[in-house]
């Protein structure tokens, strides 16, 4: 069936973009700024800029305090509820509802997401870091999987033109392992923050505390930061959706723009199953996809397209093609393979008794970054472990919660007292660490289990290896002396693990590399088996580097697309 | 009705000594009842029975008293306890409040000297939960040694202590009024004067 029941004449479009979070949003702009008659394919619900029903809500205004019932999560939430924060009254329609759209394990993995336009870019967590040539040149350095097919400065414009878009807040650092972009001014640090990147910078040679480098904008240019766009308002809540367009997200960037341009035509509710494949050509003629409100089934085809559905959804729209077509389009055994995320949630906390005459203003939503300093390549940082880490963390003053157990502090008057005052000031460190490719770390389809819509699943087996094993230790222990070393008292370190996919930074399943034999997409994010396909979401990443991925998806999103358009140019398409 | 004529009448007609437990139910379903009456209050616990309700009133009423800034019963604490076990908890989360939660009760109102917690004027209620306070926070106790009833006990003092002062805290009234609240804060200080931005409170959010 024809998704208008008009013909093929209707459904046909110069592109097809499957999904609209970071990677798809980006993929709909240029491809409909660069004139093309450009499809979007969203599996879930729409959104628009503004639709953020709990962004202007208090606490109290929450039932329970915001809290979901216990009976609720079970019912709905179990594996989205993992994080421990994203199930709440403020952002659960974010989240899928596990019933709904379910998925089986063979190892443990978190696969945190949400469908409704915008996806992910909703509520990511805004850290945007370049990869540096130390990335790029990783594998091949290791003789680890397969070498990237692209080197840094290949990438490095690109990284200029998303970066000037979306609004990176940051600061210059001259870091070889973390190189700088072009900035709009970076988040301040506060009064502890600022004491502890003294302290490491005295004590610790060639470790630096930086602000977090976030898509927020701290100088807002209309002409520059166009869609529906504003100052960052230091509200920090971000994860609700934000009504000033104080961060970057598809919904208050990418898509008006796209949309601005006339030639975008977006279609939720609509879940790409399947390319249709030309056998003859060994090109992608379009894709299949099921109105999620119907049951309906559709075709639309285009000249070239763009699967931006997510590093798992994209490849398993390319894995049921092989199914639903009949065809190999796996001409590695790659596809599926090596799948990667962040390991994290080890560091360690302090306090302070200094500052207590100080507080900040605003609420932040960022704090400091520490970039990687483990192997960088030279004797003095090597360890026994390969890659490294870098650290998210922040500093503020104690809420109510810590009076809870506080022995000085006796109940009645005296707490009622404590508590409209603020607490100590305390700080905290999370290294956030790089995982090494497996090819045995897959995800594969399961056919017996369907979703909501009746498609056939996804099933993970992926697990943390050795070498990421092998660095926990130094990742706990460097985080405490750090804080130690920047004056903080009573520091404690923790290790409460984490499974893969937890981190939301899933990778790899198609990854790029410099023949079909040994990769799925190649340099140019073009699928081997149907070069007008182009994978520019996480699925493309043949190594996973140690900083939050998005702003590299962005990149090579855009110069996927300005590769398409040449292509399409030169009638290569 | 004053609380010992309360005690009195209640013997009278059941012509039995009062439990502590009931006694203190009553007597703070008397204070409450008050308030019904007067059109204060109006909740009626979907959870808790009302000798549950009412000593996690009375519990929340000492902790966080009103003074020349609301009480937690002026924000309707033991409403949001009720609702956040009632509602939020697992099944074997609620029942295990429930058990933790008899098990402080027996303890705070049956102590072995003296009167029990809700049988006592409001400054010596004060002092004796002070005095609890000090026993279940006491680092050097071993807990896991003591009988599982004492653990039960500690669990849920500090699970409603939390839940007593999240409340009050998280409330519109203490957000809006005690607190300083900016829900806008249009810019980010780094390192500001506390007592020039807030006259040396915390921020509500």
């Amino acid at each position: 069936m024809k998704f208008n029941s008009q013909g093929d004449e209707t459904v046909t479009y110069d592109a097809i973009v499957v999904g609209t979070g970071i990677s798809g949003g980006w993929a709909a702009m240029e491809l409909s700024k660069k004139g093309l008659k450009t499809l979007v394919l969203e599996k879930g619900r729409m959104v628009q800029h503004g639709d953020y029903p709990t962004a202007n809500l208090d606490t109290w205004d929450f039932d329970n305090l915001g809290r979901v019932p216990a009976e609720e999560i079970q019912e709905h939430y179990q594996k989205q509820n993992r994080t421990g924060y994203t199930v709440s009254q403020q952002s659960k329609h974010w989240f899928v509802k596990d019933d709904e759209h379910p998925y089986s394990e063979s190892a443990r993995f978190d696969w945190m997401r949400g469908y409704h336009v915008g996806g992910r870019s909703i509520m990511w967590g805004r850290h945007s870091y370049r990869w540096s040539e130390l990335d790029f040149s990783a594998n091949a350095r290791d003789g680890i999987a397969t070498p990237w097919p692209v080197n840094y400065a290949e990438i490095d414009p690109w990284y200029t033109y998303v970066e000037t878009f979306a609004g990176i807040s940051g600061e210059k650092l001259g870091l070889s392992q973390l190189p700088d972009g072009n900035f709009l001014p970076m988040m301040p640090l506060n009064c502890v923050e600022e004491q502890v990147r003294k302290g490491v910078a005295e004590n610790m040679g060639g470790r630096v505390v930086t602000a977090g480098r976030v898509a927020h904008l701290t100088a807002y240019n209309p002409s520059v930061h166009l869609g529906t766009r504003g100052q960052c308002q230091y509200r920090n809540r971000c994860i609700r959706g934000c009504p000033y367009g104080g961060y970057f997200s598809s919904v208050s960037s990418t898509i008006p723009v796209a949309q601005d341009t006339g030639n975008m035509t977006l279609r939720p509710n609509s879940s790409v199953y399947s390319l249709i494949y030309d056998k003859e050509n060994k090109r992608a003629k379009g894709v299949r996809f099921r109105d999620s409100e119907t049951g309906e089934d559709h075709e639309a085809y285009a000249k070239v397209v763009f699967l931006c559905a997510s590093a798992i959804a994209s490849s398993y729209i390319v894995m049921n093609t092989e199914h639903e077509e009949g065809v190999t389009m796996d001409t590695s055994g790659e596809l599926g393979g090596n799948l990667m995320d962040h390991h994290f949630r080890v560091g360690a906390n302090g306090v302070t008794d200094e500052y207590g005459d100080k507080i900040t203003k605003g609420r932040k939503p960022n704090g400091v970054y520490i970039p990687r300093y483990q192997n960088l390549g030279d004797r003095a940082s090597k360890k026994d472990y390969l890659r490294g880490w870098g650290y998210q963390g922040g500093a503020g003053r104690d809420s109510w919660g810590h009076l809870v157990r506080e022995m000085n502090v006796k109940v009645g008057p005296e707490l009622k007292d404590a508590l409209v005052r603020p607490g100590k000031w305390t700080m905290g460190l999370t290294a956030f660490a790089e995982t090494l490719p497996d090819t045995n770390n897959r995800m594969t389809i399961n056919r017996d289990v369907t979703d909501k819509d009746g498609l056939p699943t996804i099933n993970f087996d992926a697990k943390w290896g050795e070498n990421e094993y092998a660095m926990v230790e130094d990742m706990m222990n460097d985080a405490a002396e750090m804080l130690e070393a920047g004056g903080l008292k009573d520091v404690r370190t923790y290790n409460a693990h984490s499974y893969p996919g937890l981190g939301i930074h899933e990778m790899g399943t198609a990854r790029m590399g410099s023949s079909p034999n040994n990769s799925v997409v190649d340099k140019h994010n073009r699928l081997w088996a149907a070069p007008n396909v182009y994978m520019t979401d996480g699925a493309f990443m043949t190594s996973a580097a140690c900083v939050n991925p998005s702003l590299t998806y962005m990149a090579f999103t855009a110069r996927a697309a300005d590769h398409a358009v040449n292509e399409l140019k030169k009638m290569n398409i | 009705m004053k609380r010992r004529d309360l005690l009195r009448y209640t013997a009278y007609i059941t012509g039995a000594a009062v439990s502590a437990p009931v006694a203190s139910a009553l007597l703070a379903g008397c204070k409450r009842d008050e308030a019904v009456a007067a059109g204060e209050a109006t909740y009626r616990p979907a959870f808790f029975n009302d000798e549950e309700y009412n000593f996690i009133s009375r519990f929340a009423d000492t902790m966080i008293p009103k003074t020349d800034t609301p009480g937690a019963l002026d924000v309707g604490v033991p409403e949001i306890v009720d609702k956040m076990v009632g509602e939020v908890y697992s099944e074997e989360n609620r029942e295990n409040f429930r058990t933790g939660l008899k098990a402080l009760m027996d303890r705070m109102e049956n102590p072995e000297d003296g009167a029990g917690f809700s049988a006592r004027e409001t400054d010596e209620a004060l002092v004796y939960l002070q005095d609890q306070d000090l026993h279940y926070k006491n680092p050097d106790t071993e807990w896991d040694s003591l009988p599982e009833v004492e653990g039960n006990a500690r669990d849920v003092y500090f699970d409603l202590k939390s839940q007593v002062v999240g409340a009050w805290f998280n409330s519109q009234p203490i957000g809006t009024e005690v607190l300083v609240y900016d829900p806008v804060p249009g810019e980010y200080i780094p390192c500001g004067d506390l007592q020039e931005l807030t006259g040396g409170k915390a921020w509500a959010i």
